[in-house]
């Protein structure tokens, strides 16, 4: 039975199989080698097989397709929430902006990998998480630092933490019979996703998949409008202006002439209109500003191993994007305010690894790029940005020890064709980590590590109108963890448990912040911000058996983050803890599998957050705790199955805010029918 | 707390003692003592945090938040001005769309003008200037719409020119400065002149490029704040003589803003190349600018905000945004030398407006 995980998941009597092998939600090792091999060894993952990867040494959480499943999850933004450490911005609704930012450092310094090529957005420096979908992934993880592997492109070691979604595979198909997926979502707000996956073995050697996803929602929530504090004015209101449309087009290709080399491609559509709902306003509830996005990338990796202590891979890719922005009420002689903006993206990446001994790996990893932004106004800069990354790494194994150090050399040039361009950049910087096995059988390490490196300013910081700064410096990150992770199997009722607590200390240096300029109405980027965050995660999972037919998967998380911001000694803010940023955090997630049904339960927690740098009580967001539960039912038996999910979210109707003056939903429900043979 | 009750009811008896039931504004004699100080913080965009703070000028005990907690729901967002005419405290509400008319007393709302347009769309009200029984507020819709201030409904409207950001009354008319703000980079550079008994745009005055604030001295001229486009054109002062409707004069002044306080017009303004803020006196009649900075003992501002004088002692009130814009605010009481008498919390962000209520 050559499945993949998720199929044998989806595949009727493979459900209840599945759940027990549930994939810790923390590893230990890296999780190829360690959820893969061992459960399903049809399933060849590639990548290096060295067996001492499994013992990481920097934190790894992860989701598989089975625990999204379980989360109530539309968007990989819902999925990301349940990381701990991350504090993910979220400006509500399904076209609202989601992105993560990663223990007290904001979004621009967490990299997003899309089938191991990283995403980007060389414009605002920060990926919108809300336009993944969770339906065509297996899984994703969040690495902090540079995650457990050597052999990766070095822009994925160029950034504090990295984002991995892992889209569904081609190969774990059986035979050459095409595999269907269609489903339909539907649920609250006008909200409807039907969606169609199609996978094919042309062969032993070949394999595709191809998914069309559409979405539409009119996002027309209710909300509490306050007035003021607790005991004020309240009225209950609707988001308006919400309305969103996707359509997502995507195929993957594999070709895999032997275990020794494979050839991965895929090609990838997004387009969107959407409202731009704006924050709420107090007696002014008017919005109408809209913006349509469209992006296109394709992109390849070419692996080929070719000896035992030698592989080599190729990743290219070509990033197309374009978005417009309209204000339709702005009061000019146009009546409106209407940008275009255009990014492209030119991308080449080789790296090497070279591992002469069974206990020492070397990897080289070179990746050049250019991003280029133009738009339709005039007096832009219209910016070409060069960059080299060259990453050495060596890794080392032995005994209770794993050692891993790396060296990243960036440089970059810039080209503009107004205006004064940014100076090219030259940065090294480096990152050890080691892991110490404590206990003989595996089950317990001690992990640590030190990791520097840069943000370099994004094009808006550099060339924004007005406030654009082209003489910025990168932003310098500097990160420390210790912790321990535990992690262990058996085979009586209680099957895993899985624990980890790590400790950080972050500083971060010359951060990018806007400050006024000559005068209070001009405002432009500048270096001058400081910021320390110390903190701890905590992520548990277990998974216990009863009677062979049922099982429960329980997990949680607990985050704090103290993120102080020291920019000004004796301002009235310094050594506050840093906005939208909570002190304390969790998550807890419970699912019960029964042969053909699974319950699962899932609940966020936030401590208060504060809006403004100043933590007054005025700026205090309280905190919230969003439950949602699911009921999912596998229907059919053999070749045909179908999974029925009802889904009620927010079931307490929490009202809360993760941005002032952005509303989230109330209760709301999803009902999805999806069909596969 | 009875303390500071006691306070205001004090204050309320000097009130009705000293002030006319109408709302025409006669000549009133010198006053004596100053009642109250009203800070008005615009807040930050979208977070709907606009506050007016108001001391208690005996004590000097603040009431945060002072519209608010006597009407149970916020301001809005965005307050961009304040002024107390007659027996009423006038607040316009930008990014809320709104003009907020409250009981300068008691905190009040004694009524709420919605300046939400048609379609929904706010005509984004700036700025507030008063002449006998009407209040006349001009808004980036380019706009300026006429109030009665006892029935506090707007009666007529008159179009003007782009976005105008400040108003003022001198001579029987109406001076409008047409900003431009929303046309970046091309601002407009001229003020609108309006006849009052006609309520009709009489005129353009071309001063400088992206007119702002407007004040009238007592020779009728008007002053007006240019602020230039904030890269390759510089700041500057006009004046206008509102006798004839010329520009008499323009000073090609580093100035942020300003205020008129009998012969001399107080202004500032912020290097943020160098950090360097000061605060000079120009003298009006003689059209000499004092070289050295106004404040005589130190005091280091680190970005002035808003300005007023009191009528009354002379002092001048600078309301001080702070090193960290977006955190609370401070307001600067200096003596009418330039000695720092008194250090005020703003409690609220962006301390623009500083009002004085006198007997």
């Amino acid at each position: 039975m050559k499945r993949l995980f998720c199929f044998v998941f989806l595949v009727c009597n493979g459900f209840w199989l599945s759940a027990g092998r549930e994939i810790p939600n923390l590893l230990v090792g890296q999780q190829d080698s360690l959820l893969w091999s061992v459960e399903l060894e049809e399933v060849k993952v590639t990548g290096r097989s060295l067996p001492f990867v499994s013992g990481a040494s920097t934190p790894i959480q992860v989701l598989t397709k089975v625990s999204l499943q379980r989360l109530n999850v539309l968007q990989l933004s819902d999925a990301v929430k349940f990381f701990s450490g991350t504090a993910v911005k979220d400006y509500g609704g399904i076209g609202g902006l989601k992105t993560i930012g990663v223990r007290g450092l904001e979004a621009k310094h967490t990299a997003v990998a899309y089938d191991g090529v990283p995403v980007s957005d060389a414009q605002t420096g920060q990926v919108d998480l809300g336009r993944f979908s969770a339906e065509n992934v297996s899984r994703i993880s969040l690495s902090n630092a540079d995650g457990g592997d050597i052999f990766q492109p070095a822009r994925l070691f160029a950034s504090g933490s990295v984002l991995h979604i892992v889209p569904e595979s081609s190969l774990s198909f059986a035979s050459d019979e095409w595999h269907v997926r269609t489903g339909l979502k539907v649920g609250s707000y006008g909200f409807a996703e039907p969606s169609l996956f199609l996978g094919k073995m042309l062969g032993n050697t070949v394999g595709t998949t191809f998914l069309a996803q559409f979405m539409t929602a009119d996002g027309h929530y209710p909300f509490t409008l306050a007035y003021g504090a607790s005991g004020d004015s309240t009225s209950r209101e609707k988001r308006i202006n919400t309305d969103v449309r996707t359509l997502r087009l995507e195929s993957g290709w594999n070709i895999r002439r032997s275990d020794r080399s494979e050839l991965t491609a895929r090609l990838y559509w997004y387009a969107s209109e959407r409202g731009l709902p704006g924050a709420v306003i107090l007696y002014n509830p008017h919005s109408d500003q809209r913006l349509w996005d469209q992006n296109f990338f394709g992109q390849f990796r070419f692996k080929q191993k070719v000896s035992s202590v030698f592989q080599w891979m190729l990743n290219g890719k070509w990033n197309w994007s374009y978005s417009r922005y309209l204000n339709p009420s702005v009061h000019n002689p146009q009546g409106k305010e209407e940008n275009f903006y255009y990014q492209r993206e030119y991308y080449l990446s080789g790296t090497v690894l070279y591992a002469p001994r069974k206990d020492w790996a070397f990897s080289w990893a070179s990746d050049v790029f250019l991003n280029q932004l133009s738009v339709n106004f005039t007096g832009f800069s219209y910016p070409s940005r060069y960059t080299w990354l060259n990453a050495w790494a060596a890794e080392y194994s032995r005994g209770r020890w794993l050692w891993s150090a790396r060296m990243l050399y960036t440089l970059t040039a810039e080209e503009v064709r107004t205006g004064d361009p940014a100076p090219g950049r030259t940065r090294l910087s480096p990152s050890l980590s080691f892991s110490y096995r404590i206990l003989q059988d595996e089950s317990l390490r001690f992990r640590a590590f030190y990791k520097q490196h840069y943000r370099l300013p994004t094009f808006n910081d550099l060339y924004y109108q007005r406030a654009g700064n082209s003489s910025l410096r990168p932003e310098v990150a500097v990160q420390w963890n210790a912790g321990l992770v535990y992690h262990k199997v058996w085979s009586g009722p209680l099957e895993s448990l899985s624990f980890s607590l790590d400790g950080y200390y972050n500083q971060l240096k010359d951060k990018i912040l806007a400050v006024p300029r000559r005068n209070l109405f001009l405002w432009s980027m500048s270096n001058i911000g400081k910021v320390n965050v110390t903190g701890l995660d905590v992520v548990t999972e277990t998974s216990w058996k009863s009677g062979g037919h049922t099982s429960v998967v329980a997990g949680g998380t607990y985050s704090y983050q103290r993120a102080l911001d020291e920019t000004y000694p004796g301002s009235n803010t310094y050594r506050h803890q840093i906005p939208y940023t909570p002190l304390h955090s969790g998550s807890f997630r419970l699912a019960v599998h029964f042969p053909r049904t699974a319950v699962a339960y899932s609940c966020l927690w936030s401590g208060e957050r504060y809006v403004l740098k100043q933590n007054l009580p005025e700026n205090r967001l309280p905190g919230y705790v969003e439950h949602g539960v699911s009921v999912r039912s596998v229907f059919g038996k053999g070749k045909r199955s179908s999974v029925l999910q009802l889904e009620l979210l927010n079931f307490t109707d929490q009202a809360y805010e993760v941005v002032r003056s952005y509303p989230m939903p109330g209760r709301n429900f999803r009902v999805s029918y999806t069909v596969e043979w | 707390m009875k303390k500071s009750c006691f306070i205001w009811i004090l204050a309320g008896l000097f009130w009705m003692v000293s002030c006319t039931k109408d709302d025409r504004v006669l000549p009133l004699p010198v006053p004596e003592v100053s009642l109250g100080l009203y800070v008005m913080n615009e807040g930050v965009w979208g977070m709907n945090n606009s506050m007016i703070t108001y001391y208690d000028m005996s004590s000097f005990v603040a009431v945060p938040d002072f519209f608010r907690v006597h009407n149970g729901r916020g301001l809005g967002d965005l307050a961009n001005d304040l002024k107390l005419y007659g027996s009423k405290l006038y607040c316009v509400v930008s990014g809320s769309g709104q003009l907020e008319v409250l009981n300068p007393e008691t905190g009040k709302s004694l009524a709420r003008v919605s300046f939400i347009g048609e379609e929904g769309i706010s005509r984004e009200p700036r700025a507030i200037a008063f002449h006998r029984d009407k209040a006349y507020v001009c808004c980036f819709d380019g706009t300026v719409a006429r109030l009665d201030t006892a029935s506090l409904q707007i009666e007529a409207r008159v179009s003007v020119g782009a976005n105008p950001d400040g108003i003022c009354v001198a001579n029987g008319k109406l001076y409008v400065s047409n900003s431009g703000g929303s046309n970046y980079p091309n601002f407009d550079n001229q003020v609108s002149v309006v006849d009052i008994a006609s309520f009709k745009e009489i005129r353009r005055i071309t001063v400088g490029l992206n007119p702002f604030k407007l004040e009238v001295n007592a020779l009728n001229q008007v002053y007006v704040l240019c602020r230039g486009n904030y890269s390759s054109v510089g700041s500057s002062l006009v004046r206008i003589d509102a006798l004839t409707d010329e520009v008499s004069a323009i000073y090609p002044l580093d100035i942020s803003n300003f205020t008129i306080s009998g012969e001399y017009l107080y202004f500032y303004s912020v290097n943020w190349i160098t950090g360097e803020v000061y605060i000079r006196l120009f003298h009006m009649a003689s059209e000499l600018v004092a070289e050295d900075s106004w404040i005589a003992d130190g005091t280091v501002l680190s970005a002035p905000y808003g300005i007023a004088v009191d009528k009354n002692t002379g002092d001048v009130y600078l309301g001080d945004a702070g090193i960290e814009y977006g955190s609370n605010g401070k307001v600067y009481c200096f003596s009418e030398a330039g000695i720092l008498k008194r250090t005020l919390d703003s409690h609220g962000v962006g301390p623009a407006q500083i009002v004085i209520r006198y007997p």
